[in-house]
């Protein structure tokens, strides 16, 4: 993999666990206890259209273990998206229920969820969807200005965040002055400003050059590996995926079996 | 960075588009405050300071109709008066008719004329005593000099319409007001020098006089229109500021009218604001949806916009009032930022067809800088008249100038607090909409729009 | 080549929801517009259509309103047989002498108003083509009867048939209704002259009025008027010239307010427009070097732009007509300056002025669009093609 700006290596990311620990309670009782992040069970996802209906999710069934790295892949349409978008609570399942760190997705409202997402799901969009008149720390500052957290705490924070991505030097930058492969860490340090347990991203690397994705994929090693993050990746590229420790395949809606793929992959 | 700092920076994203909308807001406003002082002006004249006991006797039927001179002495001995003065309502033309050379113009009885209004004061004794002496003198208000630069020992011929005479006066001095009343622009002449050019003792449109104390006022007027009942002229007896209010309710329906106005307008820049607002937020649709993803919630969506709106429209708002406040009492002033105005328009669309017509050649330098720069280049252009005119001022007449229409205005507090709370109004109602779409958006709507 | 007006229509289409705003902002300035300017045109027309063309109307010299004018008796038997004076068919001089007196009447809505009252001879109607009864009967010349203009019954309380209203010393009875097409006459109440002079004290006639022949022969009269000796101290003057002149103090700064406020709300109008079109422009920009690309030239694009601006502006204008229009032949008063009194018109809305809405609309449309016509003009091809930046 690529040789990114995370000399620090080691200091940085005890130095994050200092700082990202700010009062918040944890959903799990205990941490060791409880070890499944996200769990559904028999989702499913079906769009009604004038026509005919869209099956997105069949009868989903998938647990995902704390410290898991799970890449999703399949063909373009399997639903890999949708299932994404239901495990971060920004849709909801036909049927079925999702449970995400030990909430019940399906009975939170949605001012509830979007409290629940600022604290404990980062989110990576394949276009950054950075903020433009934002430099790069105001943009990674944005989730924490929901928290409650005092400015120079906020800004300490949003700057450990950076230096994770490696961009402390950038955060004056607005992402106009940075490129795509610089703003996508920016993105990753946005999501993991709240340090939330888990980490969702849809095609992270789709937009960025190989060297630019090595870098992000680095990011996303170290941050599961050293911070124990979980991290559940929708991608197309088998690149990408390899960064992962386990991947799954979707077809037609369907969640194909642990170590199946896709006859025609 | 706060919330706050964010809502800023969104409210300053769109430079060009903040700026038009604000000025657009201001400019309303300024026409919202203009209307809205103009009819406070003309349906709510200033308070006397202290409760005058002045009031007007005048024929029932009508003021042209006039009352008989005997009945002054009728009138003074009614119980509660101090004093009585006869005034008739000379108009004539002075110069020609145009409205910037119209003034009142009375023909009074100097001693009793100076007790009743014990707020006006002849600049001094000899004035006043040339005034009595003097059969064609006459004594004129201080803006009448200001504006005319009279002195004493002028002519003034007025040509008479009402009447079938043309006095020529003799200014033999001045007066000045003692308080906030407007009655500094009249002109007074002698009775007497009326009766005489007439050759009849004429009537008179209107006695005024003075009672003892404000609070007589309320028997007294009463007894006076019994006293007159069933002679040959009944009189109406009211108090000096409910005849002038006749005045003014003889404008028609104008706070109807002003009212009808001020309303569209505002309804006008509120679409303009909402229109804007809305473009804006739409172009945001996948930040908006970002937020979400990161936690935002409904109502920090719409706290987020509405705050925005607020923003721009504060800009625009502060602006408008406080342009008001500069401008508007100062005739000149305002005249000359309406001629800058002009004139920048005038500018700005030759810049316009100037760029067009290099836009078709291709002379790339000069059409950048015409089309670009042309608007720039026309605000200043404007601006720098704008200030030349200002400083030249006081050697132009800017009331004749501009037709006679342009007067001072005293922006009132409550027509201020009107504008901000437009302004607060404009930035809610403009924004609200706009924003409770953006808060109802799903995530997923918003993020797979691609502008 | 030009881009198919089409696509802009499409285009202006398919951002409905905030060009309708757009829209609706420049409709409003329009139906200001176009209101205050029917609004004076409602009072313009009152006068104009108050003077025949061929009647002479006589004041004292110096004088400028029938209010405050005053005519001999004795001069109405001179100009009865001057030369040129048009005649009825039963051979009667069309030649009348009135009084204007003004007295305070109760109005509908409260308080007390300003009615003109004028006193008629036998030939003021017939003079007057523009006035026609319409309902009861009219006035005995031995008795305290009035009939009531349409206007002024409309704004004076106690003006229906039958009622009485006191004016000076007695009651007078209200026996008819005329109508006069809006004209300043329909403000009036009207009733026999001599009995009025009784009423109002008077001994002289506030106006003579004098039909002649033919236009040409009313200038004649004009002249033959001044230069007889008798009558040095009176003035003739068209009566269509009259009314024009107290037109210009009472219908003039409503026109001045209506006029200034317009402009002042259209430059507000043109910013939005502008708005709008900037973000149309900057959220096509792809496209726009798209059809560069394809051959059309800077010129189609501006040209393009600027229609569709003017369509924006153009349907603004439509609606701000539509909208104005109920307000046509609405009735409302004010005062006429030159006579003090009460002056009820109608709100006039005429095509040219529904035209002149739409043209204006359409010039806040242009002028707003061309800016951004132009920047659109300037996309480089390529940065358009490389997608938002
Ligand atoms: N709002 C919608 N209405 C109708 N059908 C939809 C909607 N959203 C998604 N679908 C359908 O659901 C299916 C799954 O979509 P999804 O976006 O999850 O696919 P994906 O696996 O992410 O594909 P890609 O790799 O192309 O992003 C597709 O067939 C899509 O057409
Ligand atoms: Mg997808």
């Amino acid at each position: 993999m690529g040789q990114v700006g995370f000399d620090q290596g080691e200091n940085t990311i005890s130095h994050l666990h200092q700082n990202l620990g700010y009062e918040k309670s944890s959903p799990f009782g205990s941490l060791l206890e409880m070890a499944i992040v996200a769990q559904t069970t028999h989702v499913s996802k079906v769009y009604k259209l004038a026509a005919a209906e869209v099956v997105a999710l069949d009868e989903v069934n998938i647990v995902v273990n704390e410290g898991d790295f799970l890449a999703l892949m399949g063909p373009s349409g399997s639903g890999k998206s949708t299932l994404l978008h239901l495990i971060a609570g920004i849709d909801r399942p036909s049927s079925g229920t999702c449970s995400v760190l030990n909430f019940n997705l399906g009975t939170m409202s949605e001012s509830e969820l979007a409290k629940w997402r600022n604290q404990y799901v980062g989110f990576v969009f394949q276009s950054f969807n950075l903020v433009p008149v934002l430099s790069a720390l105001e943009n990674v500052e944005l989730p924490l200005l929901l928290t409650g957290l005092s400015s120079s705490k906020r800004k300490a924070q949003a700057k450990t965040a950076l230096e994770l991505v490696g961009l402390a030097d950038r955060m004056d930058h607005t992402p106009r002055q940075l490129s795509g492969g610089q703003q996508q860490r920016i993105a990753i340090a946005r999501a993991i400003a709240t340090d939330p347990q888990l980490i969702l991203c849809d095609e992270p690397t789709g937009n960025l050059d190989s060297v630019s994705a090595d870098a992000v994929l680095e990011i996303f090693h170290t941050l599961n590996t050293q911070l124990g993050k979980t991290i559940i990746m929708v991608t197309h590229d088998p690149h990408a995926a390899r960064a992962a420790k386990e991947v799954r395949y979707l077809e037609k809606g369907k969640l194909l079996p642990a170590g199946e793929k896709p006859k025609d992959w | 960075m706060t919330l706050a700092t964010y809502m800023f920076k969104n409210a300053l994203r769109n430079k060009r588009r903040t700026a038009l909308t604000a000025i657009s807001l201001a400019i309303s406003l300024t026409v919202v405050i203009f209307l809205k002082t103009i009819l406070l002006q003309m349906t709510d004249p200033p308070e006397p300071k202290r409760p005058s006991a002045r009031f007007v006797v005048r024929h029932r039927v009508s003021l042209t109709m006039g009352l008989p001179r005997s009945n002054e002495q009728k009138i003074r001995e009614m119980e509660g008066i101090v004093d009585v003065t006869p005034m008739q309502w000379f108009q004539g033309i002075y110069k020609d008719e145009k409205p910037e050379n119209w003034f009142a113009r009375f023909a009074v009885d100097p001693d009793s004329f100076f007790r009743v209004y014990d707020n006006l004061k002849p600049a001094s004794e000899e004035q006043f005593q040339a005034f009595r002496k003097t059969r064609t003198g006459c004594l004129v208000g201080r803006k009448l000099e200001e504006r005319y630069g009279f002195k004493i020992g002028d002519t003034i011929t007025i040509r008479g319409d009402i009447f079938d005479a043309n006095p020529e006066l003799k200014v033999v001095g001045f007066y000045d007001v003692t308080d906030d009343q407007p009655m500094n622009d009249w002109l007074v002449f002698q009775i007497k020098y009326l009766d005489e050019m007439l050759g009849e003792t004429t009537r008179v449109s209107s006695f005024f006089a003075l009672a003892d104390s404000p609070q007589r006022l309320e028997t007294l007027l009463p007894a006076i229109e019994e006293r007159f009942r069933n002679s040959d002229a009944e009189v109406k007896a009211e108090t000096e500021k409910a005849f002038q209010m006749s005045f003014l309710e003889m404008m028609g329906n104008v706070t109807g009218l002003i009212n009808t106005l001020v309303t569209v307008v505002v309804f006008a820049v509120l679409l303009i604001a909402a229109s804007t607002m809305a473009l804006t937020i739409k172009e945001r649709t996948r930040e908006v949806a970002t937020l979400k993803a990161l936690g935002f919630s409904r109502g920090h969506i719409l706290g987020l916009v509405v705050g925005e709106g607020i923003i721009v429209s504060t800009i625009g708002g502060l602006l408008g009032i406080g342009g008001s406040y500069v401008v508007l009492p100062r005739p000149g002033l305002l005249a000359a930022c309406a001629a800058g105005a002009i004139v920048a328009i005038i500018i700005g669309v030759l810049m316009m067809a100037i760029s067009f017509i290099l836009e078709m050649k291709q002379d790339s330098k000069v059409r950048f800088i015409a089309s670009k720069y042309g608007a720039i280049i026309a605000i200043c252009i404007g601006v720098v008249i704008t200030g030349l005119l200002v400083a030249t001022m006081p050697t132009l007449d800017w009331l004749s100038m501009s037709g006679g229409y342009v007067m001072a205005m005293n922006v009132r507090p409550q027509t201020g607090l009107l504008g901000l709370g437009i302004t607060v109004v404009v930035g809610v109602f403009s924004s609200f909409w706009p924003a409770f779409q953006a808060s109802r958006m799903s995530v997923l709507d918003g993020l797979r729009k691609v502008d | 080549m030009p881009l198919p007006l089409k696509y802009n229509v499409r285009h202006v289409a398919r951002r409905w929801k905030t060009t309708s705003m757009t829209i609706l902002a420049i409709a409003l300035v329009v139906a200001i517009f176009i209101c205050m300017l029917a609004l004076s045109n409602g009072i313009t027309h009152a006068f104009r259509i108050s003077g025949e063309p061929r009647n002479v109307i006589v004041l004292r010299s110096g004088s400028n309103a029938e209010t405050n004018s005053a005519v001999e008796r004795t001069v109405y038997d001179i100009a009865k047989v001057l030369p040129g004076i048009a005649r009825d068919k039963d051979g009667n001089a069309l030649v009348t002498a009135e009084t204007i007196n003004i007295a305070t009447l109760p109005k509908k809505t409260g308080g007390g108003g300003n009615a003109s009252i004028r006193g008629f001879g036998p030939m003021s109607m017939a003079m007057r083509p523009q006035i026609k009864l319409v309902a009861g009967r009219m006035p005995d010349p031995a008795l305290h009867e009035l009939i009531v203009g349409s206007g002024a019954a409309e704004r004076f309380a106690n003006t229906e048939i039958g009622d009485e209203i006191k004016l000076v010393k007695s009651k007078w009875k209200i026996v008819g209704r005329f109508e006069a097409e809006n004209s300043a006459f329909s403000s009036e109440l009207w009733g026999d002259v001599d009995r009025l002079n009784l009423e109002f004290d008077r001994t002289v006639y506030s106006s003579l009025l004098m039909q002649a022949d033919s236009i040409e022969a009313r200038d004649a009269l004009i002249k033959a008027f001044k230069d007889d000796q008798r009558l040095s101290k009176l003035e003739g003057q068209p009566e269509a010239g009259y009314y024009e002149k107290q037109t210009a103090q009472t219908a003039k700064p409503i026109e001045f307010l209506g006029m200034l406020i317009s402009i002042i709300m259209a430059i507000g109008a043109v910013f939005a427009a502008m708005n709008a079109m900037y973000a149309s422009i900057s959220s096509r920009a792809w496209e726009i070097s798209t059809l560069r690309v394809i051959g059309f030239s800077r010129f189609s694009i501006i040209l393009s732009f600027c229609l569709e601006s003017l369509f924006v502006g153009f349907i603004g204008g439509v609606i701000g007509a539509l909208l104005a229009l109920p307000i046509n032949g609405v009735t409302t008063g004010t005062t006429s300056w030159s006579t003090f009194s009460e002056l009820a018109f109608a709100f006039r809305i005429t095509p040219s002025l529904v035209l002149g809405g739409i043209v204006f609309a359409s010039l806040i449309g242009v002028i707003g669009g061309f800016l951004p016509a132009i920047q659109a003009s300037r996309i480089a091809i390529v940065d358009g093609l490389k997608g938002e930046g």
